[in-house]
């Protein structure tokens, strides 16, 4: 009970401590107060009035001949985040709007090729062309309703008119409905124009000039050295606009051509970051020339060169490893490049020569863990910054000669160990035998034990000592320390005389004093005579 | 003198069980590296091998370092000197700011480029929230490989850009709430705006995020922030050296006290400080078993 409330004044005495370190730290200082929130439990926050406003920059987009990044834009609809009973119905708008922009796209493709063929002299071909446009703009200006529809739609449910006029959301909307107006203008006017070959050709001429714009897939390029980019930029135009094309890598000019076929080679900047790359060509509109984008990623990468070493078969330690080896390239020799070699603890630095070859010799320490097969590292780092570092490994085995020295020390020690340990085994197997057969079997002056003593015999002596003892308490003669067993016999015989015990006496002194290893039938011979010694001690005599 | 060794077993329990609960209790201050929850950073420190820093005194050279700074505290002018070293000598920095003091940072370096400082919101490509903007205009870039969309939190926009080169942009209806209202008001500058870039300084690089809290716990499996991460750390070669700054990060007196374990545990760990303990370790015990005869 006691121990309990000393346990128990223990651990309150802990808690108390406790609770006053807790309490008495310091309260953290004031701090500038952090912005971020748990994205899961973040409250729902989107507005969906900036609908109107990405609508209307995809529909600027369709409306100025810019059909694909129109298309774009409405499909990156698809990563806004919407109230759940609006994802439908932009779903639905946006559905509506890829198509709108997909039959003005092939309206004015058909309306270009209707006036080539017009002024190539075929006028049927070109009637057949403009019916088939005008059934497919029928049915854009049917889907136009649709979207105008859908539109008013998300008007109300996003409530844009009861926003400030001055908003930026309304400002949008207000601003679409005007654009979505010029497209249905565009619509009507395409269609009025595709009733005959005369009104096609004149309303074609009032389409604005289309500009092509190309650049070739790039090879990947390599920082430091010399890249070239070729393209094309073409306007179907009768007077040329006397535009330019330019040329940016990540958002740098670094051309500038007149259109046509263009190519340009520039050196890469050395320091340029392995990866990808934007390359950009722009034509910029002007008055009825369209403008025209062309994007390419281009990809640096850096060349790791393949470096040849050349190790000697074997090392001594502690010593000097030489070890040879080249570094090649396909782009240029590896000159002057730092090399680093290691081997467990030992490292090196050397430089190629010019032409990337080296040798380098290792100082390999005598550690005593560096022995036999060992792996030897070599880096390369070249100075071009076109090259990629890059490595390799080589096998030498190691000799080790203060290894050598400690083994040849130290198995003579162990051996001799080994022999003391063999030698105090034995001894503990004798220090095994049973008390009392220590004691009769003490040695005697005359004859010293042996010193090896099976199991077999350990089980002999045992039945021997158990013998002894029936006899001596039959007989009444004491057992002396310093007696032998042929003594013990010869004193005993006379009292009681046992022609079993005389039998066993000399089974025990062959077990215990000679080489022979007694076997299962001597050990059974000696059970059988103990049973006729407890009779013969039992009646005195044998 | 029951009474002494009752206060001395009280006393060294108090420290013993203090030191355990220290040790072992998680930290859930923002941006700590031990922090398993959605405001830590133990996600990226483990999947990247980030060693958290205490000071710049002593930081590696070479290409294959990168150091990731969100100063949430000012860094001192010897700070910035040492981190324009580090640049200059090949390393990358990457500082990750929104509200901080990134641009005393970006002065200390020499570029024009800054933090605009203003939250950016996007009342149509977010995660759920206006202030949770989704980046869905991605410019290809080694930065970039892979990334389609990234998720921010809390951010602001990267202007002026300066020489830098822009890898990631808002979208055009994103913008910057300066009246803080929550929505865009007239007046307010619409997007894109540049929210990641990178560029070079001296033979290092210099990467900037305009959010603070990309990395975090919980933003990393936001869209491909996660592969963004292993893009910038992968501009320390393919086995990077990731250092974590956490001398200016946010620190609450848990995360000093465990500073404090961390460094003893550190003093210990020297030779001669392990050879002295063990040593007393084998002594007391043995010095217990050693009694006096007596008479």
């Amino acid at each position: 009970m006691r121990r309990i409330f000393r346990l128990c004044g223990l651990l309150a005495g802990v808690f108390i401590l406790s609770g006053c370190v807790v309490v008495g730290a310091p309260p953290p200082p004031e701090r500038p107060r952090l912005r971020h929130e748990d994205p899961a439990t973040v409250a729902m926050d989107t507005d969906p009035a900036e609908l109107f406003a990405w609508y209307l920059d995809s529909a600027r987009l369709l409306s100025a001949w810019r059909f694909r990044e129109g298309r774009l834009s409405v499909q990156r609809l698809k990563l806004a985040t919407l109230p759940p009973e609006m994802e439908f119905l932009v779903g639905d708008l946006g559905r509506l709007l890829l198509k709108e922009g997909s039959i003005l796209e092939a309206a004015d493709g058909w309306l270009r090729d209707a006036a080539h063929l017009i002024a190539a002299g075929r006028p049927e071909e070109a009637r057949r062309l403009l019916a088939q446009m005008s059934a497919y703009l029928r049915r854009g200006e049917v889907l136009f309703d649709d979207v105008a529809e859908a539109m008013e739609d998300l008007a109300r449910r996003t409530r844009i008119r009861e926003l400030p006029a001055d908003s930026p959301q309304r400002q949008a909307y207000e601003e679409l409905l005007r654009v979505a107006a010029r497209v249905r203008a565009l619509l009507t006017a395409s269609r009025t124009a595709a009733i005959d070959t005369s009104s096609a050709a004149a309303f074609a001429g009032l389409l604005p000039i289309d500009t092509r714009l190309e650049i070739d897939e790039p090879v990947p390029a390599y920082p430091g050295r010399r890249l070239t980019i070729r393209g094309r930029a073409v306007e179907q135009a009768p007077i040329p606009s006397g535009r330019a094309v330019r040329l940016w890598l990540d958002g740098v000019l670094i051309g500038r051509f007149p259109l046509g076929p263009f190519s340009m080679s520039l050196d890469l900047p050395p320091a340029t970051l392995p990866g990808a790359h934007a390359l950009i060509a722009r034509v910029e509109a002007r008055g009825r020339y369209l403008g025209a984008e062309a994007r390419r990623t281009l990809t640096v990468t850096r060349l790791a060169p393949a470096v040849r070493l050349q190790t000697p078969a074997y090392g001594i330690a502690p010593g000097l490893l030489t070890l040879r080896g080249e570094a090649t390239s396909q782009l240029s020799l590896v000159g002057d490049g730092t090399i680093a070699a290691r081997l467990g603890p030992a490292a090196r630095e050397t430089s190629t020569d010019r032409e990337g070859r080296f040798i380098l010799g290792l100082a390999v320490p005598p550690n005593l863990n560096l022995v036999g097969l060992e792996t030897v590292a070599v880096d390369v780092r070249p100075r071009e910054p076109w090259h990629a570092p890059a490595g390799t490994l080589g096998r030498v085995f190691i000799i080790n000669l203060v290894s050598l020295f400690l083994a040849s020390f130290v198995l003579p020690v162990l051996g001799a160990v080994y022999v003391l340990w063999r030698s105090m085994g034995v001894r503990a197997g004798e220090a095994t035998l049973p008390a009392d057969v220590v004691t009769v079997l003490a040695p005697s002056g005359a004859e010293p034990p042996r010193l090896k003593v099976s199991p077999a015999a350990n089980t002999v002596a045992q039945i021997y000592v158990e013998a002894q003892r029936l006899i001596a308490r039959a007989s009444g003669i004491a057992i002396e320390p310093d007696m032998t067993m042929r003594e013990f016999l010869a004193r005993s015989q006379p009292v009681v005389r046992s022609a079993a015990f005389e039998e066993l006496t000399l089974l025990a002194e062959r077990a215990v004093y000679s080489a022979h290893r007694p076997g299962q039938t001597v050990n059974r011979r000696a059970a059988g005579l103990l049973e006729r010694i407890r009779e013969d001690a039992a009646h005195g005599h044998g | 003198m029951v009474t002494a060794r009752f206060l001395g077993t009280v006393v060294f329990l108090t420290v013993a069980a203090v030191t355990v609960v220290l040790w072992v209790l998680p930290s859930s201050t923002d941006y700590s590296p031990s922090n398993p929850r959605w405001n830590g950073l133990r996600s990226v420190a483990r999947e990247h091998g980030a060693t958290g820093i205490d000071s710049f005194d002593a930081l590696p050279s070479g290409a294959n370092t990168v150091l990731v700074v969100i100063p949430f505290l000012p860094p001192t002018a010897a700070e910035v000197t040492r981190l324009l070293g580090f640049v200059a000598a090949g390393g990358t920095l990457v500082l990750m700011d929104d509200f901080g003091a990134g641009n005393a940072v970006l002065e200390g370096l020499g570029v024009e480029t800054r933090f605009a400082g203003q939250p950016l919101a996007d009342g149509l490509f977010n995660h759920r929230s206006a202030r949770l903007p989704r980046i869905i205009d991605i410019v290809p870039s080694p930065l970039t490989a892979g990334v389609e969309l990234l998720v921010l939190n809390h951010a602001t926009a990267i202007s002026p850009l300066g020489s830098l080169r822009a890898v990631a942009l808002s979208s055009a209806v994103s913008y910057l709430d300066t009246n803080d209202s929550g929505r865009r008001d007239a007046g307010e500058p619409k997007g894109p705006f540049p929210v990641a870039a990178v560029g070079r300084i001296g033979g290092g690089s210099l990467v900037l995020v305009a959010d603070s809290s990309l990395l975090l716990n919980a933003m990393l499996p936001l869209g491909d922030n996660r592969r963004l991460a292993a893009n910038i750390f992968a501009l320390g070669g393919a086995h990077p050296r990731v250092l974590l700054d956490e001398a200016h990060l946010p620190r609450r007196p848990l995360d000093a006290a465990k500073a404090g374990l961390r460094a003893g545990r550190e003093i210990i760990s020297l030779p001669l400080a392990a050879f002295i303990l063990t040593t007393a370790a084998l002594a007391i015990p043995l010095m217990s078993l050693y009694r006096p005869a007596r008479r």
